[in-house]
């Protein structure tokens, strides 16, 4: 995936490049606005990390400008302000995803890999049915199916398992499973989320040998490709 | 609510000391006024004449020494009756006959007044005698018209009291209802109203609010200096994280791994829960407000913390009726949750909670109650405090901010939130 990340802040610059460069990524960096919405214009992204504070061209102003042109790579906003507030205004102008600094970096990178593909699968004709390693899912009549037997799904554990398998092979955090099953922005007291997984996983997990869902200790779940 | 009794704060007038002072001036003035009406009644030119028996006694003995009527003069009236009973035709009709009868006479052509007795003297003659009382009785309406403007007076003092001492406990009330008000909700932004400036009252609520000013300064530099701790350590914090998340597997140990991302991610909740609660708090930010119904909400929040519930064995019951309102959604649901993450940690396996939506007279009542031990009615109260714990609470998990986050909500909101023991446990009531 190329990436472009527009951030001022050096420290945190430099983490990110080194992380994603790890993680297999290309990554372009820009110090400032202005420099950053040249690069966004002119070459070719998967998708943009800005940040909202920068020198010379505020964040929402590249996202705006980029918007405005007509250019739809997907954007995922960096922000020290961190509110609720501020999450609206970034993604009314444009910005396809938040994140609060500081964050941790497994949460960055769930979030950038889902919209660099949400691009890619917007790309295809809409999915009806979707697979993990010996598990099948219709969409349309909302089967689930294991080795040929049926699976009984209630609908919220449905959405948890359509969603993982829509972000098949990334990490999906926490907060990431509850913005987007729950459609609650919020942070839970409690590990209620690991409960709900425990319950789908003894419906799909239990009787074969192999796992679906796998626990990443410390940042979330995943589906591994197959 | 919580444990602040109104009586005890709030004067009730007829237990006032202003009240009582007031009291103690209306029977004294009460006394005056009875003292003076029985001197105006008793003491009235009447009876003074009445009691002046003896005038008349000493008028006869003077006539009958003298052996003959003498002329009248403007001090003296002497008439001889014929027939022991006719009065003179030049005499107007007494104006008054007292029961001795002694007769009141006022003769409008020399504008004098008399009193006069018909007496037999010694000789068989019938005689009227006059006595001229203008002076005396002048001199008596003085002293009536005086004890009136007193009584007068007093009553007017009396009322002023009174008014006075109304006055003074509404004026400590309002005081009290303020700080009263301010220790109930911790919002000390509330300021006493001052209305004048030459009531000693007004300028004891000019200094209060002063004091308020200062401590409001002082409690936010507190909460304000916690806030920067939270703010500056959280940036470190994230980074060490990021550092073990970097940690190759081979360099560590895995136990150890995780229990060092678990406590890294602890402390960042309890720093952003902190960061969160003063940002709701201080930043009275509504633009996020909408058409919300709270039957959704709480529905919303009972699917995903079902499972929870049936891990625990808790019996759960849901009420739930239509209460839209206009508020955030997310804090909402932020705040419900942790008030039933709260209930659900306090509730004993197979206990139950009981979730209630109720939407009546305009005011919606979201109440969480739960089986369990009671709160201590001390630590009623405390509990939304930021860290509070109380006794049973101190070792279960928690960054000990969910409630105070709860109560930052509702308030933000305008509602009121508080916690109450009932007959199975604990219940938790937001009004709206």
């Amino acid at each position: 995936m190329k990436i472009l990340l527009i951030e001022d802040d050096k420290e945190v610059s430099n983490y990110i490049i080194k992380a994603m460069k790890e993680s297999g990524h290309v990554i372009d960096h820009a110090d400032n606005g202005k420099d950053g919405l040249f690069l966004a214009t002119t070459e070719n992204y998967n998708m943009l990390i800005v940040d909202r504070m920068l020198p010379g061209l505020d964040g929402i102003t590249i996202i705006k400008t980029l918007r405005g042109s007509g250019n739809l790579t997907p954007v995922l906003i960096l922000s020290a302000l961190g509110e609720v507030d501020d999450r609206v205004t970034g993604l009314r102008a444009g910005g396809d995803d938040y994140l609060v600094k500081p964050f941790a970096f497994t949460e960055l990178l769930a979030r950038s890999e889902i919209l660099g593909r949400r691009q890619a699968q917007n790309e295809n004709s809409p999915l009806t049915t979707m697979m993990a390693h010996d598990l099948t899912v219709d969409l349309l009549s909302r089967r689930v199916t294991r080795q040929g037997k049926e699976i009984t799904l209630q609908t919220r554990e449905f959405s948890l398992l359509e969603y993982m398998l829509r972000n098949k092979g990334t990490i999906v955090t926490r907060t990431m499973l509850l913005e987007n099953v729950w459609d609650y922005h919020f942070d839970p007291q409690t590990n209620v989320i690991d409960v709900h997984i425990s319950r789908l996983r003894s419906k799909i997990d239990k009787d074969f040998d192999v796992p679906i869902i796998r626990t990443v200790r410390g940042a979330g779940y995943i589906i591994k490709g197959d | 609510m919580p444990d602040i009794s109104s009586r005890a704060i709030r004067r009730r007038y007829t237990k006032s000391s202003s009240f009582y002072i007031a009291l103690l001036f209306a029977v004294l003035g009460g006394l005056a006024i009875v003292s003076f009406s029985f001197f105006i009644k008793h003491y009235s030119s009447e009876a003074i004449l009445y009691r002046g028996q003896e005038l008349f006694d000493r008028e006869v003995k003077y006539l009958n020494n003298l052996g003959r009527i003498p002329e009248s003069d403007p001090q003296r009236l002497y008439y001889i009756l014929p027939d022991g009973k006719t009065l003179p035709n030049d005499l107007p009709e007494p104006s008054k006959k007292l029961e001795n009868g002694t007769l009141l006479f006022d003769l409008f052509a020399t504008d004098q007044q008399y009193v006069g007795q018909i007496r037999i003297l010694d000789n068989n003659k019938t005689v009227l005698i006059g006595v001229n009382t203008t002076d005396v009785s002048h001199d008596f309406y003085v002293v009536k018209f005086v004890a009136l403007v007193s009584i007068a007076s007093i009553t007017c003092i009396i009322l002023v009291a009174f008014g006075i001492s109304i006055f003074v406990v509404n004026g400590t009330n309002k005081i009290a209802d303020i700080a009263q008000n301010i220790m109930k909700t911790g919002d000390l932004s509330a300021r006493i109203e001052v209305t004048s400036r030459w009531d000693d009252l007004s300028n004891v609520a000019t200094v209060l609010n002063a004091l308020l000013d200062r401590i409001q300064t002082l409690v936010e530099g507190v909460t304000h200096m916690s806030d920067n701790i939270a703010h500056d350590l959280r940036t470190p914090l994230t980074r060490m994280r990021n550092q073990i998340e970097d940690l190759d597997s081979d360099q560590i140990d895995e136990g150890v791994y995780h229990k060092l991302i678990e406590e890294a991610d602890r402390i960042l909740d309890t720093f952003n829960a902190l960061l969160r609660v003063s940002r709701i708090e201080k930043v009275q930010q509504k633009s996020r407000f909408k058409a919300i119904d709270f039957e959704h909400i709480v529905h919303d929040l009972i699917d995903y913390i079902e499972p929870v519930i049936e891990e625990q064995q808790i019996e759960l019951s849901v009420q739930l009726t239509s209460a839209p309102f206009y508020g955030d959604r997310d804090l909402f649901f932020q705040a419900i949750s942790n008030i039933l993450d709260n209930a659900i940690k306090f509730t004993p396996r197979r206990g139950k909670i009981n979730i209630i939506v109720r939407n009546e007279d305009n005011e919606i009542i979201i109440a969480i109650e739960n089986t369990g031990d009671h709160i201590e009615k001390d630590d009623l109260p405390k509990i939304f405090r930021r860290f509070y714990r109380t006794d049973k609470s101190r070792s279960t998990i928690g960054t000990g901010l969910g409630l105070s986050l709860a109560a930052a909500v509702v308030r933000l909101h305008d509602g009121k939130l508080w916690a109450q023991n009932t007959a199975q446990g604990v219940k938790f009531i937001i009004s709206l």
